[in-house]
C-alpha cells in the first residue's frame, strides 16, 4: 500500500513538476510512470488534465484528448504484456 | 481452471479500463469548453505567480529583445506602406488592442500554441490575431475561456495560411505557408522567383501584418519548385507578453 501511494505521488509530483516548470516531456513522464506501475486512474487522471490544459491542436483534435488516449492503450498493453509474462511463468513486475 | 479464472480476470480488467476510459472520453467531450475554462481559472494565478517568481533579469531582457528585434524587423516595410495607402486611398483603421501575458508556451506546452491571461471577459474572440512586438502577427485565438485564451501559432504543424512574398521592385509573390514547429514555416515558390534571404512575409489584404522573414532558401539544380523557409517575427519561446487584436475595421 505505501509502495503504491509512494508511486503515484511521485507520478503527480512529476506531472506538476514538468508543467510548472514549463517542460512538457516531464509532464507526459508522469503519466507514462503512473501507466507503466499499473496505476491506470492515476494515469488515466493526470493525463486528462493535462489534455484540458494543453488542448489538442491540428490532427490532434480528432482525437479530442490525447494523452488521456495515451494513458488508456498503455494501461490495455501493460495488463495484455503482465498477462503474457505470467503465462510463461515470469517475474511479476 | 487456475488459468480460465485468470483470463477471466484480465478480460473483465480490460473491459473495465475500456469502460470507464470511453465513460469519461465522452463526458469530457461533451463539455471540453466548460472543464477546460474551469482548470484555467485555478491554473492562471499559480503560473502568474510562477513567471513572477521564475523571470530572471536576464529572461527579462531576452524577452524584449525579442519583441524588439521583431518590432524594428517590419518597422520600416510597414510604415512605407503604411503612408502609401493613407495617400491613395484616404482610409484609415482602427483597431482595439489588448495587452495579454502569456501564461503557457514551448517548450512548456508540446503544441505550438500559447495560453494567454486575457479570455471573454477581456473581449478576446475566437478568430482574433496575435501580435508580438506590436506589429508581426503570430498566431490566431482558437479558443476562449471566461479569463484565458489558447492561441495556435502560424508556425504549428499541419496549420497553413496564404500570405505574400515581398520581391524586388516592391513586387510581392503569393504563397501558401505551412507550419513546420517552433516558429518555422516553408513554402514552395517556382524556381527562379528570385525569393532571396531576408525577405518580409506578410498576409494578404490592405491592413494585412506582417508574419515573418525568409531566412533559408533552398533551390536545387533541375527543380522546378524552390522550398522557402521561414521564421516568425518573434521567438515563440521567450514571448512573455503580446496583444490581441480584432479584424481589421477601416473607416
Amino acid at each position: 500500500m505505501f509502495r503504491n501511494r509512494t508511486v503515484i505521488l511521485v507520478s503527480f509530483l512529476t506531472t506538476a513538476t514538468g508543467f510548472l516548470a514549463g517542460f512538457w516531456p516531464l509532464a507526459v513522464f508522469g503519466v507514462l510512470l503512473a501507466t507503466v506501475s499499473g496505476h491506470w486512474v492515476t494515469a488515466i487522471l493526470l493525463g486528462f488534465l493535462l489534455d484540458l490544459a494543453y488542448g489538442a491542436p491540428g490532427w490532434l483534435h480528432y482525437i479530442y484528448f490525447p494523452l488521456t488516449a495515451l494513458a488508456v492503450v498503455g494501461s490495455v498493453l501493460r495488463v495484455v504484456i503482465v498477462g503474457k509474462l505470467r503465462k510463461r511463468g515470469g517475474d511479476t513486475l | 481452471m487456475r488459468n480460465r479464472a485468470r483470463g477471466g480476470q484480465k478480460t473483465k480488467h480490460i473491459a473495465l479500463v475500456f469502460g470507464v476510459g470511453a465513460l469519461l472520453f465522452a463526458a469530457a467531450a461533451y463539455g471540453q469548453g466548460a472543464l477546460g475554462g474551469l482548470l484555467w481559472r485555478v491554473l492562471e494565478p499559480v503560473l502568474a505567480v510562477r513567471n513572477s517568481v521564475t523571470a530572471s533579469e536576464v529572461a527579462i531582457l531576452q524577452s524584449e529583445l525579442a519583441a524588439a528585434k521583431a518590432a524594428r524587423a517590419d518597422r520600416d516595410l510597414l510604415l512605407q506602406e503604411n503612408k502609401d495607402l493613407k495617400q491613395r486611398l484616404g482610409r484609415t483603421s482602427t483597431q482595439a488592442r489588448t495587452l495579454a501575458g502569456v501564461l503557457l508556451r514551448p517548450p512548456g506546452i508540446p503544441y505550438d500554441t500559447l495560453v494567454l491571461d486575457a479570455g471573454a471577459a477581456e473581449g478576446v474572440g475566437a478568430g482574433d490575431l496575435v501580435l508580438a512586438g506590436g506589429a508581426g502577427v503570430i498566431g490566431t485565438v482558437v479558443e476562449v475561456y471566461p479569463t484565458t485564451a489558447r492561441v495556435i501559432l502560424l508556425s504549428a504543424p499541419g496549420e497553413t495560411h496564404d500570405a505574400l512574398v515581398s520581391l524586388a521592385d516592391a513586387q510581392v509573390l503569393p504563397v501558401r505557408v505551412e507550419g513546420q514547429g517552433s516558429g518555422s514555416m516553408r513554402a514552395q515558390v517556382p524556381a527562379g522567383a528570385g525569393v532571396v534571404v531576408g525577405a518580409s512575409v506578410v498576409l494578404p489584404g490592405v491592413f494585412a501584418g506582417y508574419t515573418g522573414t525568409v531566412t533559408h532558401v533552398d533551390a536545387k539544380e533541375g527543380e522546378s519548385f524552390e522550398t522557402l523557409y521561414m521564421q516568425l517575427p518573434a521567438n515563440p519561446l521567450q514571448l512573455r507578453f503580446v496583444e490581441i487584436v480584432k479584424p481589421y475595421v477601416s473607416q
